[in-house]
């Protein structure tokens, strides 16, 4: 990646302008709501980790992104529209009709479970635009269901690596290709609804788009070889814990300049726990499942107020799936889902509080993995805040509780009925002096048990 | 005996309290409108009715349909009752941690305070599995133990919500049992017999709300029940639910949760009633109020439903109501430039106090009111709300505009203001484009109603901007939601989770279920005393391949509830929506709808028509910009319009509480009932 310049932009008066912006977002939008009410896995239909744009037909420049996708998808898919781009110049060019399809993670930013879908856009036989969209499967190979590795130290062992290939041709589906991409999964059926809801978002896209505006785009400069712009192969699967690392890098910099503006640090982490076993009841003996999904915090204290409880991370905008939809979907019980009090780093304003959540397995026996980070250093607080508590991860074994070697991340634990695992996350950092918080304050935390008295 | 002659809708808003006064003897409407009193609705509401007979008595009103924001408001100044959570162990968070969201996407500084505080929050071992298994059975004791404590921390209210009670009521229903025949009042609400539906937060926010309402909403309702008896009121008062059907005032008392959207929902009903009666079975309505634009979809008649709606963050209500998308256009937004040289308008508003910069009374930023002030579509000496107002400061919009829109954007002055037009329009044509094309609607197949106080001003606009055909100003678009309470059907919704693949689905129990949702819905229609002139039922499953999250609503007849019946109809339905046929995965039946709608006597729609010759004399001239140019419009008396009247645009309409812009080119017809067709010139 390296710096770009800014294409020929067309001058529009700047009425025309916010009328055009707003008629495109409203395309996008539409693409992000297609996706969510067709995917088949919770994290693109509960979580929206999917994003859908227009990107400008000639350097892929980012026109407008939907607003309830992922944001940390904004800037990353004009990389993807010209990765793609880049691969259909050296095999006949973008035609109409065609679908890209991708995963390479150096192309394109994000991880492998992201599959980005580019649809050149024609109008009056010439490439107008690009369509593009972007959503995690469940499950694309690899020796972790659900792709989160701690382990991994090249990307072929985090999942299966596609180059962008034509998934349509003409508007017709390459049954090769999808061949290809069912037999690298755990979860064909998943893939294939999912793959299924992208197609259907960009078709309507395709029928929505009426009109085209060029907007500014942000000119950004990331240099080579940082941890930030890894390079093949190394793993990229946990990309989402550096670039919460790198928000709190950034939030306690701001801090310096300006504390009053600036909030504390998030939990920081996405936590993301799979727990994947086979059926074993009459009806869908051997049948495999997989549990997979991330678990929210607290967010730092600001100078407004105390930090709000269990939210979700800083790049998302992801809601948790019903705990009731988990337990009607996979073997499990769940034996808590709770704020963690004590958790909020303390402050004039305290941070909010991270969440317990206990897992009890219901089937003979499965295996979970998880990815998560904060373990060791807390989220901190800032103007005098205290940090929050770090992340903990327990699972159960022959009746005894035990954390991973590497705190956070662990690879197939073995569970059998009747066992548990615990993930307490962290809460938020806090702000301002803890000497400064009032005693009402301190009081209403005790009552509703924030906060214990002993700690207080 | 006085003879019981009048039908009276009351709708009891911000600023006035609206009366729809239907005489059945007569056949007569008129309008009673007094100031409203917040915080004591029933005083404005009592005002109200003392003016519809000239004794003052309420002897000779048939019936009070009322919509009330009574609820919603207790909700957002969190003035409820005292409330406590019964729950399982290991839960009773549920409500604070909500879908783990967050109120804004960027800036990170979002908070939020349940309804219960967690000190009332308590638990009880009980615990029901996802397939209705009991794990382990309710302690009844720890339940009764639970109760207490709640009493003596002085709750009014409790909601008992168990994990899974969807599944299987049983622990539950055990525990809600033990609970009201220790508690001294009827306060008691049942997570599932509110909702039975799968997701414990959605579940678990709609009954906590209920339970915290029921003393305010309860309270409010009895005492303007006895008021009005005090009056010498003898007939039955009902009130208006979100779903936009009525329901009686028992009713709202257990469920007053079901009070969410009253008011605007009936503002919808009576669109849809005018709208169908003038021959437009399909339409996009639009409310245009102070801070926000609201828009609804009827189509074949029928106002589009959603499934839940947030008061607030985090205050989530999930029953059937009327969908209402809201956005920050209003006339008291504000206009900004932004950072990037981008013309903002709203979602900051300058509400009615202080109000657009024309008011005088603070503010000095321009709103969308000063735009239509400072370009002549309001004209100054005019305003709104016949009397309510003084005459407006056209130069403070001027300046406003001058110096917060024209001077950074190096535009003149009237190209500013009417730049202001242009994006708030862009905004509002958005809103309406997505309501209907999210429901897989062309919006260009839609009539277009205005109503509020501000939708008239845009009406050509919206109409240009959708590319709408015909656009529909009812005649009284001020009091549209009271006029909505007369109209309005009885209406009750049930729900019930299934969560069964289809080729498990027993059909026979599912019928048996379906006739016990009927006996139940039917008996709630029955308490209310009301004369139906057919009740009709709608029965839809929500379905979904096993896998997914979001389901499909597939509206059938009980001849099609059989697998394959089934079958065929979620096929079809998934084609027409995602326009593919999945084969391999296994569909699963989610949950069983089910409505039960009792119809009430329509009355003629032509007692709203102007009576006799009327006057098509203009007014006066008034100078008006409009793309570029100023125009000589005419003004009328728009109620003094007759039937058959036309008029061509440019053109301005005035009548008390609203402003009609005729927009050139565009010309405008009084139907039989007094509604203006607006459709363009040939």
């Amino acid at each position: 990646m390296s710096e770009r310049k800014l294409s020929n932009s067309t001058t529009l008066d700047p009425v025309t302008l916010a009328v055009l912006k707003g008629r495109l977002e409203q395309v996008a939008d539409e693409m992000d709501a297609t996706l969510y009410r067709s995917a088949f896995n919770p994290i693109i239909a509960e979580a929206h980790d999917a994003c859908h744009g227009i990107y400008d037909g000639i350097t892929g420049d980012t026109l407008v992104q939907g607003k309830s996708g992922l944001p940390v998808f904004v800037g990353a898919m004009a990389f993807a529209v010209r990765a793609a781009a880049k691969a259909a110049a050296t095999r006949g060019g973008m035609q109409d009709g065609d679908i890209w399809l991708f995963n390479d993670p150096y192309e394109g930013g994000t991880h492998a479970n992201d599959f980005k879908l580019v649809r050149p856009f024609f109008r009056n036989g010439q490439l107008f635009c690009f369509l593009a969209s972007a959503a995690h499967w469940h499950d694309v190979g690899g020796a972790v269901p659900g792709n989160y590795n701690p382990a991994a130290t090249e990307c072929w062992q985090e999942a299966v690596q596609i180059p962008p290939v034509r998934i349509l041709r003409a508007g017709v589906l390459d049954e090769d290709v999808l061949a290809i991409l069912r037999a690298n999964t755990r979860l064909p059926d998943s893939l294939w609804g999912d793959l299924n809801g992208q197609l259907a978002a960009l078709e309507l896209g395709a029928k929505r788009l009426a009109n085209a505006g060029v907007l500014d785009a942000v000119d950004f400069i990331i240099p080579d070889r940082l941890v930030i712009s890894a390079e093949r192969p190394r793993p990229v699967g946990g990309y989402t814990e550096t670039i919460l690392r790198m928000i709190d890098v950034i939030f306690s910099a701001t801090a310096l300049a300006d504390p009053k503006r600036a909030v504390a640090h998030a939990y920081g982490t996405i936590n993301a726990l799979s727990i994947a076993g086979h059926r074993t009841d009459e009806k869908r003996k051997g049948q495999r499942w997989v549990m997979f999904s991330f678990f929210g915090g607290g967010h730092g204290g600001h100078s407004d107020a105390d930090g709000l409880s269990h939210s979700n991370a800083p790049i998302s905008t992801a809601t948790i799936p019903p705990l009731e939809i988990l337990e009607a979907a996979y073997p499990v019980r769940f034996t808590q889902w709770a704020l963690r009090a004590n958790s909020g780093g303390d402050g004039l304003h305290r941070g909010g509080l991270g969440a317990v959540y206990e897992i009890e397995l219901l089937e003979e026996s499965a295996e979970a993995f998880i990815f998560g980070e904060r373990g060791k250093a807390s989220p901190k607080g800032i103007a005098g805040g205290q940090p929050a508590l770090p992340n903990v991860f327990e699972y159960e074994n022959e009746g005894v509780w035990k954390t991973p070697p590497m705190v956070s991340k662990m690879l197939g634990i073995r569970l059998k009925k009747g066992e548990r695992v615990r993930l307490q996350t962290p809460g938020g950092g806090g702000w301002g002096k803890p000497s400064d918080r009032s005693a009402e304050a301190r009081a209403k935390d005790i009552e509703a048990a924030y906060v214990s008295k002993e700690k207080s | 005996m006085t003879q019981k002659r009048w039908v009276v809708g009351v709708d009891v808003g911000g600023t006035f309290t609206d009366l729809f006064v239907l005489d059945e003897q007569t056949g007569t409407a008129r309008i009673v409108k007094v100031p409203s009193t917040r915080g004591e609705e029933a005083r404005g509401f009592m005002n109200g009715i003392q003016k519809i007979s000239e004794d003052g008595s309420a002897a000779g009103v048939a019936s009070i349909v009322h919509g009330t924001t009574v609820g919603t408001n207790a909700l957002l100044e969190r003035k409820v009752g005292r409330t406590g959570i019964i729950t399982t162990r290991g839960f009773r968070d549920v409500l604070e941690m909500r879908r783990r969201d967050r109120p804004q996407t960027w800036g990170l500084r979002g908070s939020f305070t349940p309804i219960v505080p967690r000190a009332l929050r308590l638990e009880v071992d009980e615990r029901v599995l996802a397939d209705g298994q009991i794990h382990t059975p309710v302690d009844i004791d720890q339940v009764k133990a639970q109760a207490q404590v709640l009493l003596d921390a002085g709750c009014e209210a409790v909601c008992v919500f168990f994990i899974n009670a969807y599944a299987n009521m049983a622990n539950e229903q055990a525990a809600v049992a033990a609970v009201r025949a220790m508690w001294p009042n009827p306060h008691v609400t049942a997570a599932s017999e509110v909702l039975p539906e799968i997701r414990e937060f959605e579940r678990c926010s709609t009954a906590t709300l209920n339970a915290a309402l029921q003393p305010v909403v309860g309270s409010y309702l009895t005492r303007l029940e006895s008021d009005l008896r005090g009056q010498g009121f003898a007939g039955e008062l009902l009130i208006v639910q979100s779903n936009g059907g009525v329901m009686s005032r028992q009713t709202a008392c257990d469920v007053p949760v079901r009070t969410a959207l009253s008011g605007p929902a009936a503002g919808v009903m009576a669109c849809a009633a005018i709208a169908r009666a003038a021959g437009f079975p399909n339409v996009m309505t639009g409310d245009m109020g102070g801070t926000s634009f609201d828009v609804s979809l009827v189509a074949q008649g029928e106002a589009a439903l959603a499934a839940q709606t947030a008061i607030e963050f985090g205050l989530v209500v999930r029953s059937p109501m009327i969908q209402i998308e809201t956005i920050g256009a209003g006339g008291g937004s504000i206009a900004s430039v932004d950072a990037s040289g981008m013309l903002q308008v709203g979602p900051e508003s300058a509400g009615s106090v202080p109000g657009p910069a024309c008011y005088d009374r603070g503010n000095t930023r321009p709103t969308v009111t000063d735009a239509n002030v400072f370009l002549g579509r309001i004209a100054a000496d005019r305003p709104l709300g016949g009397g309510l107002l003084q005459a407006l400061r056209a130069d403070l919009s001027e300046q406003a505009i001058q110096k917060h829109v024209a001077e950074p954007l190096g535009l003149s002055t009237v190209e500013a203001a009417e730049a202001i037009l242009t994006v708030a329009n862009a905004k509002m044509a958005g809103a309406v484009r997505v309501v209907s094309i999210e429901k897989g609607h062309d919006p260009r197949q839609f009539a277009y109603m205005p109503f509020g106080g501000g939708g008239g001003l845009h009406v050509c606009a919206m109409m240009r901007e959708v590319g709408v055909g015909t656009g529909i100003v009812p005649r009284y678009p001020g009091v549209t939601s009271a006029l909505g309470c007369v109209m309005a059907d009885m209406r009750h919704d049930a729900v019930q989770t299934l969560n069964q693949a289809l080729s498990d689905v027993n059909f026979k129990e599912v019928l048996a279920r379906i006739d016990q949702l009927a006996e139940a819905c039917q008996a709630r229609l029955d308490s209310a005393g009301v004369r139906f002139v057919a009740v009709d039922e709608n029965i839809a499953l929500d379905m979904l391949f096993t896998g997914q999250t979001h389901t499909l609503q597939v509206t059938v007849q009980r001849a099609q509830l059989s697998a394959e019946g089934l079958r065929q109809a979620f096929t079809e339905a998934y084609q027409n929506a995602f326009g593919r046929v999945l084969e391999g995965p296994v569909i699963r039946v989610m949950n069983l709808r089910y409505a039960r709608i009792g119809r009430r006597p329509k009355f003629d729609l032509s007692v709203l028509a102007p009576v006799g010759a009327g006057s098509t004399q203009s007014l006066g001239v008034q100078r008006v910009y409009h793309q570029g140019q100023w125009w000589d419009a005419q003004r009328y008396a728009r109620l003094e319009l007759p039937i058959g009247a036309k008029v061509n645009g440019p053109a301005i309409l005035e009548q008390a509480d609203t402003t009609v812009w005729l927009e050139p080119g565009f010309e405008a017809k009084v139907d039989d009932m007094g509604n203006l067709l607006v459709t363009a010139q040939v």
